[in-house]
């Protein structure tokens, strides 16, 4: 939540700067974002190739595990799709793309906005704090009535970190593992997944 | 291959050569932080800029709205599904 505040208010920085038009016209996204955005998907793998954890908690769980970020995908995809059959203003890949964050609004906005569009952009970033915060609002609702793994598939990647204490407190202990373990598969996948839903058929 | 997907996988090997290094991997950590504020900052800048952006909050609320809520919906419904299959222990027998 910390976390989610910092960055979303260098956006809302960004935002104001530009607008109140503080700024020279020289800072410019396309120049700087295209190449930056290299540098943060090469970073990111370091982060998820370094994390002793990761790895280990991948390695020691059976397929019954792999279940629970496997239905998270399918839950999210299936949601977003309709999403997108419903509102004319948005295409099934662009309604995909946005729930394929899962959560992850920083690098999921980022890249969005490279390889889409920044409107785009904005829903994503947008659309993945609202997931976050509906999150850690709503879990112990969604435990009580849907059962123990609810707040897990609602955390999606950020299950691993900024939602795993109200998972741990309303799931119980014993799920805080399986949270920790969905929410990195699911942070593994968001680049994956973005990037091929945004560039099939291109 | 995409440049963006051999990037990060070019970051996960490296990642996975650095797995005792602490802490060179905290740097990168940390520069990987940076670089979001950075881009979220610049990302901020350009839609500050954008006339059809800014026009348009309302309705690009709405969506991210919506898509938020829809797959919050889709994998909690199925999560339960999955729960009361597989996960909720059966009625035990004792007191």
């Amino acid at each position: 939540m910390k976390s989610s505040l910092i960055i979303f208010s260098f956006f809302v920085a960004g935002v104001a700067f530009a607008y109140s038009g503080w700024l020279s016209e020289s800072v410019d996204w396309e120049r700087l974002g295209g190449w930056t955005l290299y540098l943060l998907m090469f970073l990111a793998g370091v982060s998820i190739g370094g994390d002793k954890n990761s790895w280990h908690v991948l390695a020691t769980h059976n397929y019954k595990v792999l279940l629970i970020p496997f239905t998270i995908v399918l839950g999210t995809l299936a949601g977003s799709a309709l999403v997108a059959s419903i509102l004319p203003s948005l295409t099934l890949q662009e309604g995909l793309a946005v729930g394929s964050g899962f959560g992850y609004y920083s690098l999921s906005s980022v890249l969005i906005t490279e390889l889409h569009s920044q409107s785009l952009g904005v829903v994503a970033l947008l659309s993945n704090i609202f997931r976050e915060v509906a999150t850690l609002l709503l879990t112990p609702i969604l435990v009580r009535y849907f059962g123990r793994l609810a707040g897990i598939a609602s955390g999606g990647a950020t299950a691993m970190d900024t939602t795993l204490p109200v998972i741990t407190r309303y799931s119980g202990k014993e799920y805080a593992i399986l949270s920790v373990f969905s929410g990195i598969v699911l942070t593994l996948l968001v680049p994956f997944l973005v990037t091929i839903l945004l560039q099939w058929g291109r | 291959m995409t440049p963006i997907l051999l990037s990060l996988l070019a970051g996960i090997l490296l990642g996975l050569l650095l797995l005792r290094k602490p802490l060179v991997l905290k740097f990168s950590n940390r520069l990987f932080s940076l670089s979001v504020y950075m881009l979220l900052f610049l990302l901020g800048v350009s839609v500050g800029r954008n006339k059809e952006v800014m026009s348009n909050l309302g309705k690009i609320g709405y969506e991210a709205l919506v898509i938020a809520v829809a797959s919050i919906a889709g994998s909690v419904l199925l999560s339960t599904l999955l729960y009361h299959r597989l996960f909720r222990k059966p009625p035990s027998h004792e007191k």
